[in-house]
């Protein structure tokens, strides 16, 4: 991809032009991260505010009104609603996996099948995430399938 | 909808197998005589009712390994109880005769199995292109392990 940066000139408001055949997912996935600029999550843990990078994040769980958000070996408490974290997530590799899960699909090490459609998701850090039947067409398009 | 599917794919799954199970049956057991049409309607039938107990799996909210067990012990148990009520009822067998109950049985358990392999087969073939999808979309990844 070439990148071209002109001057605008005094006064002209900044803007960045995507030319692109199409609107692939790579683009899209761009345009996200530009929305949401260097966007972090913050968790709270042991009552610290952590600031979190959500790349690091493997998946947010709702647990009785409360969202969790796990890293590779951390679980940190987030005040954020799971719909605004899928809808804040959109276009990036974070998808609905259940409806108390958002999994981030960059860090599922392989899926095998836990009958009647469900699919179980290893993670990178060892742990395993259902994935059930109606959210599988999402992991799906996500992948480009 | 995708449940609709679901039923329709388990329908002639289910039809193969009893198909299979009746030329067996038949062959054993009244070997030389022959059969009205009705036999195939009536064989078509109780494979619709039996495709219908994939129902028993239908939850709203995400179902535990322990109710998935549950669940299918009752549709098991469904499936054995409609087949030999239409097999008494249209005298596929005769109720009094042990070996042809025990073997109806056997065939249910038979077919039972070779239906969950061929569903568990198609859902590992989807698990596997997911797989591919994530290794050739993420091929980085590993290098967090």
């Amino acid at each position: 991809m070439k990148i071209i940066i002109e001057e605008c000139s005094p006064g002209e408001e900044d803007q960045i032009i995507f030319r692109c055949k199409e609107l692939n997912d790579n683009i899209l996935k761009l345009i996200a991260e530009l929305k949401q600029g260097q966007k972090k999550l913050t968790g709270i843990k042991d009552g610290n505010i952590i600031v979190i990078d959500p790349a690091s994040v493997y998946y947010f769980e709702g647990v009785d009104n409360k969202v969790f958000l796990y890293c590779k070996q951390n679980v940190y408490e987030t005040k954020q609603k799971l719909y605004e974290i899928e809808e804040d997530f959109k276009n990036t590799d974070f998808f609905r996996a259940s409806k108390s899960i958002i999994l981030n699909a960059s860090k599922i090490k392989s899926i095998s099948p836990a009958y009647s459609g469900r699919f179980e998701a290893q993670l990178f850090n060892g742990e395993m995430v259902v994935i059930s039947r109606q959210y599988v067409p999402e992991l799906k398009k996500k992948l480009g399938m | 909808m995708n449940w609709l599917k679901k039923i329709i794919r388990t329908f002639f799954y289910v039809l193969s197998g009893s198909i299979l199970s009746t030329a067996i049956f038949i062959t054993i057991f009244w070997p030389g005589l022959t059969f009205p049409i009705t036999i195939v309607w009536q064989v078509i039938i109780m494979s619709a009712i039996t495709s219908c107990g994939i129902l028993f799996f239908y939850s709203k909210r995400e179902i535990s390994k322990k109710q998935m067990k549950v669940r299918l012990v009752l549709h098991y148990t469904y499936i054995n109880v409609i087949v030999l009520g239409v097999a008494i009822l249209c005298h596929w067998i005769d109720p009094t005769n042990l070996v042809q109950v025990v073997s109806m049985i056997f065939l249910v358990a038979a077919v039972y199995i070779s239906v969950n392999l061929a569903m568990f087969n198609h859902e590992k073939r989807t698990a596997d292109h997911i797989n591919q999808r994530l290794r050739s979309k993420y091929p980085d990844e590993k290098k967090e392990e």
